[in-house]
């Protein structure tokens, strides 16, 4: 029982700290391309994070702020 | 008693780490680290129509087996058949006796007009792995295919040479899935990434633009539209500059024996040649514009030799790719490319000739390739644009993955194509584009090697696509 504690919590840790990667990335593209805007980087499936990593345009609009999306597995180094 | 202390420390922290969220934050994170799990599957399917029309003026003949074509004309000049020879259509006979057919050509008669409708699938999935903040590994499984092929005939480009470099994007090849791409990017320091495998040098741009997709290729069009095997080092300078080396080797394998060499007569053919490039990029908004993307690149071999022949090839490309989006805070973007190449030719295929030449001597030309792209957003779902190329016909115009009825950065000539794209909401969408393309040269044996001929072939086509994105 003890185990699945510690494993739940532990996976909840893990799950938060890779969202932290992708909502940085998200931040400092936002601060990049729309310097001066404030587009929270809300989390989950509808959240905008994944609305710009899953984007599948050239660009996506997101609170009045345009970010160009990207194709990591179609760039050398990504 | 130390490693009781050390787990009894880090669970009460993970508790801690993990109290401190909402119950609402927990969800969404767990939701997200579905997405973003250490295996990830996505891809994509696309259902594309081509209806072509080509108008040729002039009659032309095109080598398609120089070995079986020379044979041919030997027996004609044994005969004393040659002008009979020279006046019959490919796959027809010249004695009159009705055995001997001219082989190893196709013939296009003038003012020949030939008119297809083409429906075409590709399937893409890809596939990413992260197993450390060092190493990601992507990959791709392509296939494409004529739909519900029954039969076929003339000479299957997929069974060539070169077919290694548009694995996944040649239509003949009836289902079978390939590898397009599979290669680890390994962090070495803050700056600098070493990769290495399958890399993705094919979809380059300005391809996306028509589609409305993100870059899907790291090699312009006009760089080189081909798969490359190899290892790169990419090294971040920071404010959005990039300097980029590839090291990528071309291979000329032996079946009978790996090992032992290759001979063409007397000569010795290299089973490897090396080709290198070095490519800066830049990527970042800009005063003028939304995204600016720059991508300036040189890419050389030498000596590459030609099965069974004495004829080799040295390549120089130079290219500057570059595309501006949201020019002066409008919705227009516009792509600008340039390249010129300078191809050596020594040797050659008898009675045919060398790369870009009819001379089996050493020869050396340089040509240039021009394509200019506008596109507007007529909404943040709906684009419209056009795009010309012009290839002088001294370049090594070259498009391999092309999945065209033909690649306006292959002809020579020049080509205009009128395009837009609409997505719809979830993940679908539709593309709908015309090209017409005017050739004014061609080259006899695979429009890259012997005689240069001047012709007036006009080609039309009307493409549609589905994309769906999964």
């Amino acid at each position: 029982m003890k185990l699945r504690v510690v494993m739940t919590c532990a996976l909840l840790v893990g799950a938060t700290s890779v969202f932290a990667g992708a909502k940085q990335d998200f931040e400092a593209a936002v601060k990049a391309q729309c310097g001066g805007k404030n587009v929270p980087a809300t989390g989950g499936r509808q959240g905008n994070v994944m609305k710009w990593k899953t984007c599948t345009a050239d660009s996506i609009t997101i609170e009045g702020c345009t970010l160009s999306c990207t194709d990591a597995s179609s760039k050398i180094g990504g | 008693m130390k490693k009781l202390f050390v787990l009894g420390m880090s669970s009460m922290m993970a508790v801690g780490a993990a109290s401190a969220q909402t119950l609402e934050e927990r969800v969404e994170a767990l939701e997200f680290a579905n997405y973003e799990r250490f295996f990830n599957w996505s891809g994509q399917l696309e259902m594309r129509w081509d209806a072509a029309n080509r108008d040729n003026k002039d009659r032309y003949e095109s080598i398609t087996d120089p070995t079986a074509y020379l044979t041919d004309y030997a027996t004609a000049a044994g005969a004393g058949q040659t002008s009979a020879w020279a006046a019959a259509d490919c796959g027809s006979t010249w004695t009159g006796s009705g055995t001997n057919t001219k082989d190893g050509c196709s013939t296009v008669g003038a003012d020949q007009k030939d008119a297809a409708t083409l429906g075409k699938l590709t399937a893409k999935i890809d596939f990413d792995s992260k197993p450390s903040d060092r190493l990601t590994v992507y990959g791709r499984l392509s296939m494409s295919k004529y739909m519900s092929t029954l039969s076929s005939s003339g000479t299957n480009p997929s069974d060539a040479g070169f077919n290694d470099l548009y694995n996944g994007a040649g239509y003949e090849d009836k289902g079978s899935i390939w590898l397009e791409r599979a290669f680890a990017n390994y962090k070495t320091s803050d700056n600098g990434v070493f990769t290495f495998g399958r890399m993705p040098t094919i979809y380059g741009g300005p391809k996306h633009l028509e589609s409305n997709e993100p870059m899907a290729g790291n090699y312009p069009l006009v760089a080189f539209a081909g798969i490359f095997d190899g290892m790169a080092y990419t090294h971040s300078l920071g404010n959005g500059h990039t300097l980029r080396a590839v090291y990528a080797p071309f291979q000329m394998i032996n079946f009978s024996d790996t090992i032992g060499a290759q001979y063409s007569g007397d000569d010795k053919l290299e089973s490897k040649i090396d080709t290198y490039t070095v490519m800066y990029e830049f990527e970042k908004k800009v005063s003028f514009a939304r995204k600016m993307h720059v991508i300036a690149q040189y890419f050389t071999f030498d000596d590459m030799p030609f099965a069974g022949t004495n004829l080799k090839l040295d390549l120089d490309r130079t290219s500057v790719y570059s595309e501006f989006h949201g020019i002066g805070g409008t919705k227009l973007d516009v792509a600008l490319a340039y390249m010129t190449t300078v191809t050596g030719s020594e040797g050659g295929i008898t009675g045919v000739g060398g790369w870009l030449t009819d001379s089996t001597d050493k020869d050396e030309v340089t040509g240039g390739s021009t394509t200019v792209l506008l596109r507007y957003a007529l909404s943040d779902k709906t684009k419209l644009g056009a795009m010309y190329v012009t290839n002088d016909k001294e370049a090594f115009a070259y498009d391999s993955a092309s999945q065209d009825p033909s690649s306006p950065f292959s002809n020579y000539g020049t080509s205009t194509r009128v395009f837009t794209s609409h997505d719809f909401d979830g993940g679908l969408k539709a593309t709908l584009s015309y090209t017409t393309m005017q050739t004014d040269y061609l080259y006899q044996y695979v429009n890259k090697i012997g005689s240069q001929t001047e012709v007036d072939r006009k080609l039309d086509y009307l493409t549609v696509k589905l994309i769906a994105n999964f």
